[in-house]
């Protein structure tokens, strides 16, 4: 398990592609949910999502990713359909 | 067809070099979004070669002979393009003495100004709340000839005191009201990028923030009267260098 310290300056990922190796969505109180009838999948939730936390499912649809979620609730308010509710962690 | 450009966020590249981390940035963290839409448009090979540099010191802290300096996040990241050109992307997210210590004060220092007299050849502003705005010129910034100065609002949550949610809408709402205008001035002439028919009212973009909770309505009345000074200039000089060279390659909405 990598940590923080060990980043480099800007947080730059050089190795791989994608940030797997590091857990950091476990403190936050809400996450989206998608409502996949008035989800229209233009991607407007994945880019403007600051933590790259939103990712393309096989069908094309979106979902978040639970290691770097942090619940911001940005997608949920630039979503232009409302397709993107905020619920409650358990 | 070279006057028409495509705002499609699926056709971005998927590739991502920006790690989030949570000791860095604060959920909704501005900063983080124009830094990932940076790294985005510049990809990996380009982004190895940057440097990041912390753009000043408090600058008490020798005058006072206080040992503890607090230590400052770096906001210059610089890459060299060519032999000897650089281009310099400065991330303001307008902390001036720390964001706890929040002053009565709402102008800062107008760096894209000093860029333009020291002579840089291609100067612009961007903000988050514009993406495909900010991914234009951070292209045009890298194919430009000479030596390049980007400057980005970044919206921050903890130090202006607002929802974690509003960050891209505070962003979007600082350029509608005229604050933060979206420009570039490329070898001199001066370009609009963003115009803005109707601003929205500055004291809705100050009153949702609470960094300027202090702020009286007559203050909010002087600092638009300022606004609307500021952007005459601007949008003169722009209309000028319209006038002066005519078309432009560059077509932003």
């Amino acid at each position: 398990m990598t940590t923080w310290s060990q980043n480099k300056v800007g947080c730059i990922l050089l190795e791989k592609k994608l940030a797997q190796p590091f857990k950091k969505g476990d403190k936050r109180t809400q996450k989206p949910a998608w409502d996949t009838e008035k989800c229209t999948k233009c991607a407007l939730c994945y880019l403007y999502c600051p933590d790259a936390a939103i990712r393309m499912r096989q069908d094309g649809f979106y979902e978040e990713d639970d290691t770097y979620c942090k619940g911001c609730g940005i997608c949920a308010r630039e979503c232009w359909f409302g397709a993107i509710t905020m619920t409650e962690e358990r | 067809m070279d006057r028409f450009a495509l705002f499609v966020p699926k056709l971005l590249p998927r590739e991502e070099c920006f790690l989030p981390d949570a000791p860095i940035s604060c959920k909704g963290c501005g900063e983080a979004l124009a830094v990932r839409l940076v790294y985005k448009t510049l990809g990996a090979a380009m982004i190895s070669m940057g440097t990041w540099k912390i753009p000043f010191k408090p600058p008490l802290a020798d005058v006072l002979g206080t040992k503890k300096i607090e230590p400052t996040m770096p906001s210059l990241l610089r890459l060299p393009k060519d032999s000897k050109q650089v281009l310099t992307i400065c991330f303001d997210n307008e902390a001036r003495t720390g964001t706890e210590k929040i002053e009565k004060e709402f102008w800062k220092k107008r760096m894209p100004a000093v860029a333009v007299a020291e002579g840089v050849s291609y100067v612009a502003t961007a903000c988050p709340g514009y993406p495909f705005d900010l991914i234009a010129k951070v292209k045009k910034a890298c194919t430009a000839p000479g030596d390049a100065y980007l400057h980005i609002l970044c919206p921050c949550p903890v130090g202006w005191a607002f929802d974690a949610s509003l960050s891209v809408k505070i962003g979007r709402l600082a350029v509608d009201s005229r604050v933060f205008p979206l420009y570039e001035v490329a070898q001199g002439v001066c370009f609009l990028t963003v115009t803005i028919p109707q601003p929205r009212p500055v004291k809705e973009y100050m009153r949702l923030q609470g960094r300027f909770a202090q702020f009286s309505d007559a203050d909010c009345a002087d600092i638009q009267a300022m606004v609307a000074h500021e952007y005459s200039l601007l949008s003169a000089s722009s209309q000028q260098g319209e006038q002066e060279h005519g078309h432009h390659d560059s077509t932003h909405h």
